[in-house]
């Protein structure tokens, strides 16, 4: 890494640990979503529409904000990636064919990969989040019981059950790899609740007016961001795991949503919308 | 920022300059396409609507999900969004719309929307037309019979704002434009994109001609001369009435005026939103703002909601409830409410009818996607402005949402209210041969 790169994930580490209002990183006002942080913190993964039919990977390095596809082939809708925290492995949803998906698993130095294929016709697999450990994928996919959460192995087999009832999405594990978040409709309305990895004991961890969405974990395990139209409009909350300590982190006119957790755990990326324009920006958390 | 295109092919050797011109000027489209013919006085009643603008909810919303939501229905129809109130005391959407809901006093919402048939493609037709195709075949568009009416001579009287002709994976809609009328009737398209630049599909069949000299007449003369001398009689049968009729519009300071979303302040662009959709809504405002007497913008060319190649249409057969929030609803939400804001504060909602809908609804009891097939049985449809009495809902569900408990609203009704606001009245309706049979919503004033 060159001095101008050093110098500048400086100025930012430094701007935006002081910084009040959170710092733009992208300035194309683009649709954008599910975002992920890899390469340590230095790099962030995220779904972008490119063209009117198309969804692509991109990864934005934070040290100079350049971007680039991070499947510069793919001519196929790519979406919602997830990152082993060594970056060895991850995981996306692939638009195979009409209204058809399939996960893919893939080890990032060789490209090598596995599929999880729920089935031909009509089919739909959501939000995928690796396990730390980097043995298990959770995802999203529809039951007879409505929407579950189920994982499958590194391979894309050995499907397991994880959450059912009513429909369940964003399902995010811990980075201590004990516990998975995510968000369900079985008391009514999307509701965030955590449960011990493997999905046994769920527990809601609040309940608020409106729906709550995309939660992502806190480094240390502890705290919740999630996103929530509480408000009558979307912004970014965070809650301690045993459901204190609420806190509205953002409070915007516009929508604030998507929030990924820096690894430092002392800032959080999320999709702001400003002027009608989408883009990422950094906030500093408490 | 008007974008003219990629231009492909090569103007007819054989057509001079001057006579293209003089072609062009003599098109029916070309001075007022899917259109009057010239020198014909427009023949119109006392037309409550100037304008008619149709927003096309192509795929098919959720109406349960949307603007008629069960919330008392058991969880397997409800779904997992809960409702919000609207400034109308009593009625209540899903939260995934809060803007449309604190203006929900400016329009009137139908609940009780019937068609005939549960595939997008004839559903799409009968919803655009009023009519099934029968042994007489393809029925015109409501925008092909007002153009005809209607039609001015310097704006197109139908324009279709979207990626192209609505269709499927499988095929084209009939009744995207003058069916049995012929092409000349069919709409004027032009494409916006997300960041507001259009450009005019039709145009992409001609080369050598850059957006930059499109700037005026004499520009453009001397943009054909080159053209002309590069002439590939091969290419010409390319040289059709919609190219004609597309480079004679731009030859309409008007016209090509309309068609630039940068002239707009930026924080007016903003409240649309810089989606496809939103732009597209900013531009359908500049057309009405123009003149034009009917306009209907596309939510996307394709149904499908996540499918290759495709554009992200309501077709939700899967992921529906990942696809409405992140997406889908937001989208309309800031784009319909920022047109209702925009035509309110120009004086312009009272003289333009709003009409936002899809072809019909999607099911009730949610399927084994954890998503809605499609439902005909009932949908809803939203009005506005010419006159429509805002904050209140025509026509109710029963409690799943499974069928009108009232009189049924079909498209052939939806569309004679929107021919006869636009001046088309039932005389002249009969005497096109399109409608018969069916009334107007007399509900809605």
């Amino acid at each position: 890494m060159n001095f101008s790169k050093l110098a500048l994930i400086g100025l930012l580490l430094t701007s935006s640990l002081t910084a009040a209002e959170p710092i733009r990183l992208t300035t194309d006002g683009g649709t954008k979503s599910d975002l992920a942080f890899t390469a340590k913190g230095d790099e962030i993964v995220f779904t972008s529409l490119d063209l009117p039919t198309l969804l692509t990977l991109k990864r934005l390095k934070l040290a100079d904000k350049t971007i680039d596809r991070l499947h510069p082939s793919a001519t196929t809708s790519e979406y919602e990636s997830t990152h082993t925290p060594d970056d060895g492995m991850y995981a996306f949803i692939q638009s195979r064919g009409n209204l058809n998906m399939r996960l893919v698993i893939r080890e990032t130095k060789t490209g090598k990969e596995n599929v999880f294929d729920p089935s031909g016709g009509f089919s739909s697999i959501r939000r995928p989040t690796f396990h730390p450990s980097g043995e298990r994928v959770a995802f999203a996919i529809p039951a007879a019981t409505g929407q579950e959460i189920a994982s499958v192995n590194k391979e894309g087999k050995d499907r397991k059950q994880v959450a059912s009832g009513g429909i369940n999405s964003w399902p995010t594990y811990s980075p201590d790899g004990k516990k998975i978040a995510f968000c369900s409709s079985r008391d009514g309305d999307f509701d965030l609740y955590v449960a011990n990895a493997d999905g046994s004991n769920p527990k809601r961890v609040i309940k608020l007016a409106g729906m709550q969405s995309h939660p992502a974990w806190s480094p240390d395990s502890q705290r919740i961001a999630f996103a929530s139209n509480h408000g009558d409009n979307y912004d970014l909350y965070v809650v301690n795991v045993d459901g204190t300590h609420l806190k509205q982190l953002t409070n915007h006119p516009e929508r604030d949503d998507y929030p990924a957790w820096h690894p430092d755990g002392k800032r959080i990326v999320f999709v702001g919308e400003r002027k009608g324009k989408l883009d990422l920006y950094l906030m500093v958390v408490d | 920022m008007f974008h003219a295109g990629q231009f492909r092919s090569r103007l007819h050797s054989s057509m001079s300059r001057r006579s293209f011109l003089t072609a062009a000027g003599s098109l029916p489209f070309a001075m007022g396409s899917a259109l009057s013919t010239p020198n014909t006085p427009p023949e119109y009643g006392e037309a409550k609507a100037k304008s008619v603008l149709v927003l096309w909810l192509w795929g098919a919303p959720s109406h349960i999900d949307s603007f008629d939501p069960k919330p008392n229905a058991a969880p397997e129809v409800r779904g997992p969004f809960g409702t919000i109130p609207t400034k109308v005391t009593g009625l209540r959407f899903t939260e995934l719309f809060p803007k449309m809901a604190a203006q929900a006093d400016r329009f009137a919402l139908i609940r009780s929307m019937q068609n005939q048939d549960g595939d997008h493609l004839k559903a799409g037709s009968i919803g655009l037309t009023g009519m099934l195709d029968g042994k007489e075949g393809k029925a015109p568009n409501f925008g092909s019979v007002v153009a005809r009416v209607r039609g001015g001579r310097e704006l197109p009287g139908f324009v279709s704002v979207g990626r192209g002709i609505p269709r499927d994976v499988v095929g084209l809609m009939k009744g995207y434009g003058g069916g049995n009328w012929g092409r000349t009737h069919d709409p004027f398209m032009v494409n916006c994109a997300e960041n507001g630049e259009t450009d005019v599909p039709s145009l992409k069949l001609l080369d050598g001609l850059s957006p930059d000299v499109l700037t005026d007449r004499r520009s453009l003369l001397a943009g054909l001369d080159k053209l002309q001398r590069t002439a590939d009689k091969a290419e010409a049968a390319k040289w059709d009435a919609s190219t004609r009729r597309a480079y004679a519009l731009l030859t309409a300071p008007e016209a090509r005026k309309a068609l630039v979303l940068t002239d707009e302040k930026e924080s007016l662009r903003d409240a649309y939103g810089h989606t496809s959709f939103g732009q597209s809504c900013l531009l359908a405002r500049r057309l009405v703002e123009a003149g034009v007497p009917y306009i209907q913008v596309n939510w996307s060319q394709y149904v499908e909601a996540i499918t290759p190649n495709c554009d992200f249409g309501w077709d939700t057969h899967i992921a529906q409830f990942d696809l409405l929030p992140d997406r889908h609803a937001p989208i309309l939400d800031r784009a319909y409410s920022a047109l209702m804001d925009d035509l309110h504060e120009r004086g312009l909602l009272k003289t333009t009818l709003v009409v936002a809908m899809g072809e019909f609804g999607r099911t009730p009891r949610i399927n084994g996607q954890a998503s809605r097939d499609h439902w005909p049985q009932c949908y809803f449809s939203i009005w506005a402005g010419a006159g429509v009495r805002g904050g209140q809902v025509i026509g109710d569900s029963d409690k799943t949402g499974s069928s009108p408990l009232t009189e049924p609203i079909t498209p052939g009704m939806a569309g004679a209210t929107m021919l006869d606001l636009a001046g088309v009245s039932s005389a002249k309706r009969a005497e096109l041969g399109v409608l018969g049979g069916t009334r107007v919503i007399h509900e809605l004033f």
